[in-house]
């Protein structure tokens, strides 16, 4: 796992997401409900992927990489 | 009966509202979905400046109401606004104007076509008579924008959501995702899967709309028909009457009975909410849906 860690809003998100080599993955710290769901909603429009998600009680982790295709 | 109180009845079946000052009315604009195109907005300008005091206000309902018209200048003003399409609102024991959220025209959450309801239902029941006022509502989805649970009937956007193995990569981000926390991942011998809480799901299409690989898939989509919501002085959110109607001539076809069990069982000024606490939801969900 590659990346860094903390809660960022989705637009940082999306930036950094897209400066991701192909196989970089990226876990980022989110706070739960309207956190991930904003999240979770500019990744998809943005057609990047998410690996893994877990709930871990003081907000939500994602993991996140580049779409296959980019 | 003075001739006054049966002038303002008169006057409040086409819309307009006596205001404390004498002589002063409030012209009450109806907005189908709270839609106006801009050349009627400019129209409402131009009368608003001509026979009212230059101001519009307006209304929690999505409607415009032009306020200190003179009651002598009430027809002329109203026929202005006709000529641009504008018809008046109402006010008084009837249906009033549906209200709408833009829905699935501009709404990424929106599962229906919510002004195309709203104007078929403004075709069949605007302006109805009714035992009190009657509110109509439809809101797109679970985000609820128009409050249908407000209203004296209330339609919300629904979908059933399914899971699709095939495609889904376990990331749990719908787990997380799920606002009412419905769904959880189930360990079996055949593997995993996501499973949802029925009795918990509210329909929102967030799962649907978010799953990353498309595996929430939309297994069906129609409305969540409520009825007898109600602010105002005494305040009654509305009951689930049906929690997924899936045509719309079933939906008509409800509407049709609730209101008419309304019309007929209704106590003059009761609100329809108030109504089914005095009858007892059960047996007014019976009378409505028993002959389905
Ligand atoms: S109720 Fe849903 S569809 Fe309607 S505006 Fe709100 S989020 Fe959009
Ligand atoms: S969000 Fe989609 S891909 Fe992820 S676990 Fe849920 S169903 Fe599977
Ligand atoms: S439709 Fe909404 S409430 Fe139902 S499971 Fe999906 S996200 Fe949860």
């Amino acid at each position: 796992m590659q990346g860094i860690s903390c809660p960022l809003n989705a637009m940082r998100v999306k930036a950094a997401v897209s400066e991701l080599e192909r196989d970089e993955l990226l876990e980022i710290l989110v706070d739960e409900g309207e956190g991930v769901l904003r999240v979770a909603q500019t990744l998809k429009d943005s057609g990047h992927r998410i690996v893994k998600v877990e709930n871990r009680g003081h907000g939500v982790s994602l993991i996140v990489g580049k779409s296959k295709q980019s | 009966m003075s001739g006054h109180e049966l002038d303002s009845a008169a006057l409040g079946k086409v819309g307009m509202m006596r205001q404390k000052q004498p002589d002063m009315y409030v012209m009450r604009l109806k907005a189908v979905a709270g839609d106006l195109t801009a050349d009627q907005l400019a129209c409402v300008a131009v009368v608003a400046r001509k026979y009212g005091r230059g101001f519009v206000h307006l209304s929690t309902r999505q409607g415009i109401e032009i306020h200190y018209v003179h009651k002598d200048n009430l027809e002329t003003a109203r026929l202005e606004l006709l000529e641009a399409g504008i018809e008046m609102g109402a006010c008084g024991p009837r249906v009033r104007v549906i209200v709408a959220c833009p829905g699935d025209d501009s709404c990424r959450w929106g599962n229906i076509d919510t002004k195309k309801i709203a104007r078929e239902l403004d075709a069949r029941y605007f302006k109805q008579e009714a035992p009190s006022k009657f509110k109509l509502a439809v809101t797109g989805c679970s985000h609820n924008c128009t409050k249908a649970n407000e209203n004296d009937i209330g339609i919300r956007g629904a979908i059933e959501p399914k899971w699709e193995a095939s495609d889904c990569n376990d990331c749990g981000l719908c787990v997380s995702l799920c606002p009412l926390h419905s769904i959880s991942r189930v360990d079996s011998d055949e593997g995993f899967s996501y499973e949802i809480d029925w009795e918990s799901c509210i329909n929102c299409s967030i799962c649907t709309s978010l799953c990353p690989s498309g595996s929430w898939a939309i297994g069906r989509i129609g409305y969540t028909l409520f009825i007898g919501g109600t602010m105002g002085k005494i305040p009654r959110l509305a009951s689930v009457l049906k929690q997924l109607v899936e045509t719309e001539e079933e939906l008509y076809l409800l509407i049709d009975k609730a209101f008419g069990y309304y019309c007929a069982n209704g106590r003059k000024k009761e609100r329809f909410g108030h109504m089914i606490d005095r009858i007892g939801l059960d047996t007014v969900k019976e009378a409505i849906l028993g002959t389905e």
